[in-house]
């Protein structure tokens, strides 16, 4: 089953089902162990990680890309668990020592298992906070009397897809 | 998925000399030396990151003037759904793969 996707204000919602149970998927999804076989995209993979998984605790890690200098530093702060239902996170990008990069924005990541048919329906809520720099960013870039963008975006989005 | 497209925003923002750059652009246009005094750090280094930015399509570059200045292009940062964009990507692709571990897991237990 593929993931379905819904799109609200600032949260992006996907659910998918999985056939394992509520509590291996809760298991999966809070060990280093297991989660360096998944996390990230094939050509991204994860390289480093130390978890802290406790409430207040840290996900540090490291995601590498197909160059050298492709490297990808992730900070994650537990805000709530609650096994095996729910994993209430912040995601920041952030360095190797452990620094929020503050340009940027962070992301409240919510994951619940709901046993489903003797499999689990995963479901994953990202909320993006606004973020001044990106929207100053913006701002600029509009005010410099950029020329229409549509087009461009346009060729951006076909081949993002 | 192409893995390039995937994440060519994402990686060219993970850099923090490429955001440094990116900030610094939105006072307007600047030149590579500009953009390199800020930074202890060599023309072609700076000319890299440049690069990196210019696939990205975050930045333009002037083809005529002869110090070729960089401007802010940001229309891939423009609205969170671009953003959302690149995270539902990493997250399928993720997904895609946890798919399979879990299969994975579940028959080595089962032997």
């Amino acid at each position: 089953m593929k993931t379905q996707v819904t799109k609200e204000d600032k949260k992006l919602i996907l659910t998918r089902e999985f056939d394992a149970p509520p509590e291996l998927m809760f298991k999966v999804w809070s060990d280093c162990k297991h989660l360096k076989h998944w996390w990230g995209p094939k050509e991204w993979p994860m390289k480093e990680c130390e978890m802290d998984f406790r409430e207040g605790g840290e996900w540090h890690y490291c995601l590498r890309g197909p160059k050298q200098e492709d490297v990808s530093w992730g900070l994650a702060k537990y805000k709530s668990i609650t096994k095996p239902k729910k994993i209430l996170y912040m995601d920041y990008f952030s360095d190797e020592d452990r620094n929020i990069n503050q340009e940027m924005p962070g992301m409240e990541i919510l994951v619940e298992f709901k046993p489903h048919n003797g499999k689990t329906l995963q479901v994953n809520t990202t909320t993006f906070s606004s973020n001044e720099e990106r929207d100053k960013i913006h701002d600029m870039g509009v005010a410099q009397g950029m020329e229409s963008s549509s087009l461009r975006l346009d060729e951006y989005l076909k081949e993002v897809q | 998925m192409p893995a390039d497209q995937l994440s060519s925003t994402f990686h060219a923002l993970a850099d923090p000399t490429r955001r440094a750059i990116l900030s610094s652009l939105t006072t307007g246009e600047k030149t590579v030396s500009d953009l390199a005094e800020p930074f202890d750090m060599s023309m072609p280094a700076i000319t890299k990151h440049l690069k990196v930015l210019e696939k990205a399509k975050l930045i333009e570059r002037s083809k005529q003037a002869q110090y070729r200045p960089c401007r802010l292009h940001p229309e891939p940062l423009k609205d969170i759904d671009e953003w959302m964009e690149q995270y539902r990507k990493f997250f399928e692709a993720s997904f895609n793969r946890l798919d399979d571990y879990l299969k994975e897991i579940q028959t080595k237990k089962e032997e």
